[in-house]
């Protein structure tokens, strides 16, 4: 059968596609809006494939714990049972001034109990990792997408794991969720605070008060007094009004890094590696704020 | 060509280059991951017409940016075509050369993966360079000699994975239905 019709063809389809295909790589992102529709239909194949990836790849090479967690059992026991007791001591005192303060504001206000307690507490969701880039450890993350979920979440909520943040929900679409990682630029100006990775009576509780920035890569830098005593090792936790009060207090990193400068000898630069990232687990947990309930 | 085998190689090869590369990733020395789809790309475009190897390239190189962590704009678009265009440039390259080249050895997969990584990187790099010119965009900022080590890195691991592959690919030659030009497969040396 003569194919010279069908040939003919593709050759005038194949100047049409470069051409297109360059005009899309020329024009403005806000044209390119739609490219994230497209994106979540042509990822619908793959996602399946692609979650059983991430977890073989996790099973074959786990994340590395932090090294300044504690390794032994009996140790991390103990630890434990003593923060356990001292949230317990902690949760009774609230607890009793928190009655104290809701009978006073009843008092005042006539209200019933249950109108004065958080009627929004953040919603534990864990979601799997479906795909990532590996060679960028500050590229987007994709999430599956499970049923019931996007109501719960909302664009700018928190994923962590553990105490760690690993990152923002940027996107919620049709059939997956982006989470945009702490160390991507997008992510801006982070407002932290530096406190002792173990405290003790001869360190203040609190080191320094910085503002974040992530240079693109695997770290994310900030300036800090020079004498405000801050060691390699502390942790920089997050405090910043902008971002959802539930996660205020999770970790962000740890120092790795504190640098004089010669242009300020009065500052210096830290640099703040994250100790989890999203890169090596298969699964984070979101910390939603959406109002819808589960079923 | 046999489309159903070469979506199912797409599909396996996007799966690969978003989450089963990463147990091979070299987290010591700057996250260097080996790719597949390179790869497939120089086997289609070894064996299979030219229109539909260009056509095809052209195709897979889009799916490749709008895969997680490629060609991300603010606001959660991507952008196709850097390696839109790049897949298509090495799919080019790779035709100009396979009738010189024995194109049933591994080794010869393998050496054109690693063109084709760089052909890809340098394509990229050129679109992005352009796009940073236009006034709607801010310019183009990052890359340096890091990112170029690394991309060279990455061509290196890409042609080792590319032996493996490369095998698998040509032992399954038969499924894939490639037709030569002239009729006789003995012209594919």
């Amino acid at each position: 059968m003569n194919s010279y019709g069908k040939t003919s063809k593709r050759n005038s389809v194949l100047p049409l596609a470069i051409g297109i295909t360059i005009f899309l790589s020329l024009v403005p992102a806000s044209w390119l809006r739609w490219t994230s529709d497209i994106a979540d239909f042509v990822r619908v194949p793959v996602t399946p494939i692609s979650h059983v990836g991430i977890l073989l790849t996790s099973w074959v090479r786990p994340a590395v714990e932090p090294s300044d967690l504690p390794t032994d059992e009996q140790e991390r026991n103990k630890l434990a049972i003593a923060e356990r007791n001292r949230y317990k001591q902690l949760y009774d005192a609230q607890l009793l001034r928190s009655t104290e303060l809701a009978n006073q504001l009843r008092e005042l206000q006539a209200l019933p109990t249950s109108a004065l307690r958080n009627p929004l507490p953040p919603i534990i969701i864990p979601i799997d990792i479906t795909g990532r880039r590996p060679s960028d450890i500050a590229g987007i993350v994709e999430l599956k997408l499970a049923r019931g979920v996007s109501g719960r979440i909302r664009v700018g909520d928190i994923a962590v794991v553990g105490f760690d943040i690993v990152g923002r929900i940027s996107r919620i679409g049709m059939t997956r969720i982006e989470l945009t990682p702490t160390t991507h630029q997008e992510i801006g100006l982070i407002r932290a605070a530096i406190v002792p990775a173990h405290p003790t009576s001869e360190r203040s509780p609190l080191l320094a008060e910085i503002i974040l920035q992530s240079n693109g890569g695997a770290v994310m830098l900030a300036d800090i007094p020079a004498m405000s005593g801050v060691q390699v090792g502390d942790l920089v936790q997050l405090d910043d009004p902008s971002w959802p009060q539930v996660g205020i207090g999770f970790t962000l990193g740890a120092v790795a890094q504190v640098i004089q400068l010669d242009e300020a000898p009065l500052r210096q630069r830290v640099v703040v590696v994250p100790r989890r990232l999203a890169r090596d687990v298969s699964r984070v947990v979101v910390l939603g704020t959406g109002e819808e309930q589960t079923e | 060509m046999k489309p159903l085998i070469a979506i199912i190689a797409t599909l396996l090869a996007l799966a690969f280059d978003s989450s089963f590369g990463g147990v091979l990733t070299l987290r010591s020395v700057g996250s260097i991951t080996p790719l597949a789809m390179p790869c497939l790309v120089v086997f289609i475009a070894l064996f299979a017409p030219a229109t539909i190897t260009l056509l095809v390239a052209l195709l897979l190189g889009a799916l490749v940016d709008l895969s997680p962590g490629h060609g991300e704009l603010i606001g959660g678009g991507h952008l196709i075509g850097p390696y839109a265009l790049g897949y298509f440039i090495t799919a080019l390259l790779v035709l100009k050369i396979r009738n010189v080249v024995f194109r049933r050895r591994v080794f010869t997969i393998a050496i054109l993966a690693v063109a084709a990584v760089i052909t890809i990187g340098a394509t990229e790099a050129l679109v992005l360079l352009v796009r940073g010119l236009m006034p709607w965009t801010p310019p183009t900022e990052g890359g340096g000699i890091n990112e170029l080590i690394k991309h060279f890195g990455t061509a290196i691991y890409t042609g080792v994975l590319a032996v493996p592959l490369g095998w698998c690919f040509l032992a399954t030659i038969g499924i894939w239905k490639f037709h030569s030009p002239t009729g006789r497969r003995a012209t594919w040396r």
